[in-house]
Parts: C-alpha cells; sequence; structure tokens
C-alpha cells in the first residue's frame, strides 16, 4: 500500500469517525409527523372566549420541547405492550396582562403539550409532533423556537388548566393556543380558525378585552 | 501521459473519499421514496389493514360505517385500501390503521375548538425510511349518532386521508376547514384515489 493511499485512508476513517460522534446520531433517530385534526370553530369570537378560562398576553421566557415522558397504559385504547413513552414538551410565559382567570401580571404561566413520542419501550427513535395551530412556537423539525428566536415578541395565551388531561403531574400546568400580537395590537390565530371568520382569524386585542367584558 | 493518469485517479479518489465523507458528516442520505402528491408522512405497507380498536358497541357501530365506506370516490370507483381489516380489538403492532372513539370534549384543550376527528402517527420507521408503521385515527365520540351521515363519511374520509399521506387541498374530503368543505367533500377524488393505488 502506497503513502498516498494510507492517508487517504487515515483522513477517511478520521472524518467518518467525526461523522458518528456528531449530534446528528440524535436528531437522525426522530421523524416529524403532524398531528392533525379536524375541526369546527365556534359560530363567533365571543363563545371561543366562553370556553378558555384564562386569557393573558405574555413573553415567551424558557421552552422544553422535552420536558416529560410518561409512560402509556398498554390497555388503553390505541396501545400496545410494546409502544414507547408520550413525550411532552412546554413553553413558558412572563405574564404581561391578565384578561380572564386568577393569573397576575409577571407570573410565569407555563402551557404543557404532547411533542411526540418514542416508538418502542427501547426508546431507540421517536417521533415528533408539528401542530397547525403551534405554527408560530415550533420549527419544522418540531423542536420549538429558543425564546431569543420569538425577538421580544407578545403573545396572547387562551387557556385552561391541565388538570390531568395530559398526564403530568405538576401544579401550574396549562393547556392551550397562543397568537401573536402585532405592533397594531391585532392577534392573528394561526390554523385552525377559533371562529368563523376566515381560515386565518385576526381581531383586535381590544375586541377580545370588550367581549370578556375588560 | 502517465503523470496525467496519475492526477486523474488522484482527483477521483479525492472526489469519492469527499462524497462519502460529506453524506456521512452531514447525515445526507437518498431522498425518502415519496411521491410529491404525498405531502405527509406515509404509511408503510403496500398491503394496507385497519382495525377498530373501540371496546364500545354503539360508538363501534356508528363509525365503522363511515370508516367502511370512505374509500370510494364519487363515481364508486373503490380504492385498495379496504383490502384487509382485522377484526375489531385484534390488532396488532403493525396493523397500519387503528382507529376508535375518545371523549375529545366540545373545546380541545389546546385548539379550543371542537375536534371532530384527529389523525397520528403512533409509532413510525427511523430515517431514512420516513414512514408511519402505525397511524391512529380518533372520532369525537360526542358526535356518535349525532352527526349527519355526510358529515361522518367526510371526517372518516379526512382523517384516513391524512393517514395515507394527504395535506389539506381545495379537493374532496381534504379541505381544511369543516364548515367551508362543499360537495362532494365526503369522498377522496378520482385523482387521490389514483395516487394511492399506484403508491402503496
Amino acid at each position: 500500500m502506497g503513502a498516498d493511499m494510507r492517508k487517504w485512508i487515515a483522513v477517511a476513517a478520521a472524518l467518518l469517525l467525526a461523522g458518528c460522534a456528531s449530534p446528528t446520531s440524535e436528531t437522525s433517530s426522530v421523524v416529524v409527523a403532524p398531528y392533525n385534526a379536524s375541526t369546527i370553530p365556534f359560530k363567533t369570537l365571543q363563545e371561543f372566549l366562553a370556553h378558555r378560562p384564562v386569557i393573558a398576553t405574555g413573553r415567551v421566557v424558557a421552552v422544553n420541547d422535552r420536558a416529560y415522558e410518561v409512560p402509556v397504559d398498554p390497555n388503553a385504547e390505541g396501545n400496545t405492550e410494546t409502544d414507547g413513552p408520550e413525550i411532552f414538551g412546554t413553553v413558558s410565559f412572563k405574564v404581561e396582562s391578565v384578561l380572564k382567570g386568577d393569573l397576575v401580571p409577571g407570573a410565569t404561566m407555563t402551557i404543557i403539550y404532547m411533542s411526540g413520542k418514542w416508538n418502542t419501550l427501547e426508546k431507540e427513535s421517536r417521533i415528533a409532533y408539528t401542530y397547525e395551530h403551534m405554527a408560530n412556537l415550533q420549527k419544522n423539525d418540531g423542536t420549538l423556537k429558543t425564546p431569543a428566536e420569538f425577538n421580544g415578541a407578545t403573545f396572547a395565551i387562551f387557556a385552561q388548566p391541565n388538570e390531568g388531561s395530559i398526564p403530568v403531574k405538576e401544579n401550574n400546568l396549562y393547556r392551550g393556543r397562543v397568537a401573536p400580537i402585532d405592533a397594531g395590537g391585532q392577534v392573528t390565530f394561526p390554523r385552525p380558525a377559533p371562529f368563523e371568520s376566515s381560515a386565518t382569524a385576526a381581531v383586535k386585542l381590544d375586541d377580545i378585552k370588550a367581549a370578556i367584558g375588560r | 501521459m502517465r503523470q496525467w493518469r496519475a492526477k486523474v485517479m488522484h482527483l477521483s479518489k479525492f472526489l469519492a473519499v469527499s462524497v462519502a465523507v460529506l453524506v456521512t458528516v452531514a447525515g445526507l442520505g437518498p431522498a425518502p421514496a415519496m411521491a410529491h402528491e404525498f405531502n405527509l408522512i406515509r404509511m408503510d405497507d403496500a398491503f394496507m389493514d385497519f382495525a377498530s380498536d373501540e371496546s364500545i358497541d354503539d360508538h363501534h357501530l356508528f363509525w365503522n360505517h363511515f370508516v367502511h365506506f370512505q374509500n370510494y370516490d364519487q363515481y364508486g370507483a373503490r380504492t385498495d385500501l379496504t383490502v384487509s381489516e382485522k377484526c375489531r380489538r385484534c390488532w396488532n403492532d403493525h396493523t397500519d390503521i387503528v382507529w376508535y372513539a375518545w371523549d375529545l370534549g366540545v373545546a380541545d384543550p389546546d385548539t379550543g375548538v371542537t375536534t371532530t376527528g384527529m389523525e397520528r402517527c403512533r409509532k413510525s420507521y427511523p430515517p431514512p425510511n420516513q414512514v408511519c408503521d402505525r397511524a391512529e385515527v380518533l372520532f369525537n365520540e360526542r358526535f356518535t349518532r349525532d352527526i349527519s351521515g355526510e358529515a361522518g363519511f367526510a371526517i372518516a374520509c379526512h382523517e384516513i386521508g391524512h393517514a395515507v399521506g394527504f395535506w389539506h387541498s381545495d379537493e374532496g374530503c381534504m379541505w381544511a376547514d369543516f364548515p367551508y368543505w362543499i360537495p362532494p367533500s365526503n369522498v377522496l377524488t378520482d385523482d387521490m384515489i389514483s395516487h394511492i393505488n399506484g403508491a402503496y
């Protein structure tokens, strides 16, 4: 074997090892899949707001797309004994104003959602779910944008206490959706539209306040 | 001449190793074999099977009617999706689509609106096989015996359409928002059925 050939093999082997050791080994075990739902919007903005016990505005201060893992119940409909745990993510907001509910300005409010699922109990590969209604929060690979990437954007948060609907036994967790508020005070909802108007609903924050008597 | 051949050989080796290294380091592999008409994660099987995991008779009988008949287009042409139905509650880990009814409430905790049905992949093959091994379809049990036949077909068609890989479109049952669906909105279009029959 010539010196040139040995040199090439050494370089190739080093680079191959570098490739194996890179962080892509984690991301390569993830399949991104949309979590799809067909929905019926409420007739009016008022009806939608009536079904949201907590409404606030705030800025994103922390995110974790793999905050919790919970084993599935193998006896529940749709599960098998080999199904891996479900994964839940969180998005935390510093509350700026409270339009409805028991929160106070300055408090931290954390939204929890199902962010994915391990395929098997061995947890060798997982699914990352993406949601249309979280289009402002998620990246295409199912991870969450970092607080810095939101660049100080303010969101309207329409939520309800978790109360066990996601089986994470921790207080002060909420479920809900968020919509960005632009500089003109317009709140634009990603799909699905929360009330009948158009496919993407937009409404002034002042109209939301008026609708709930603030 | 000999020197020239040696340079070509050297360059060839360099290119071959560079490509191999690039593929390894960057994680680039061959693109997933996915027809461009399907823009979601698809099922893995050419021989599709599905099953109900619904334990309550009333829910099972109501929704099973729609699941069975959603696979026809407006002209009566059938897809091959109905090739195999597992018996109720005796599906296995690799059954392609498992459906059941679930109380999805009046206002979904996440979206805040009424969810009629939903679809998600519950078990996937890891990359580079970006396909779903088992998808799950849920119907909102609050609509059992409380929804029109056309809407029932539309919801079943829409969710199973997602499972096989269709995203929203302004055709057939893949309309995005329920109130805006226009007839014939409870069936797959003949074009969608051609894609399904061609791909699976």
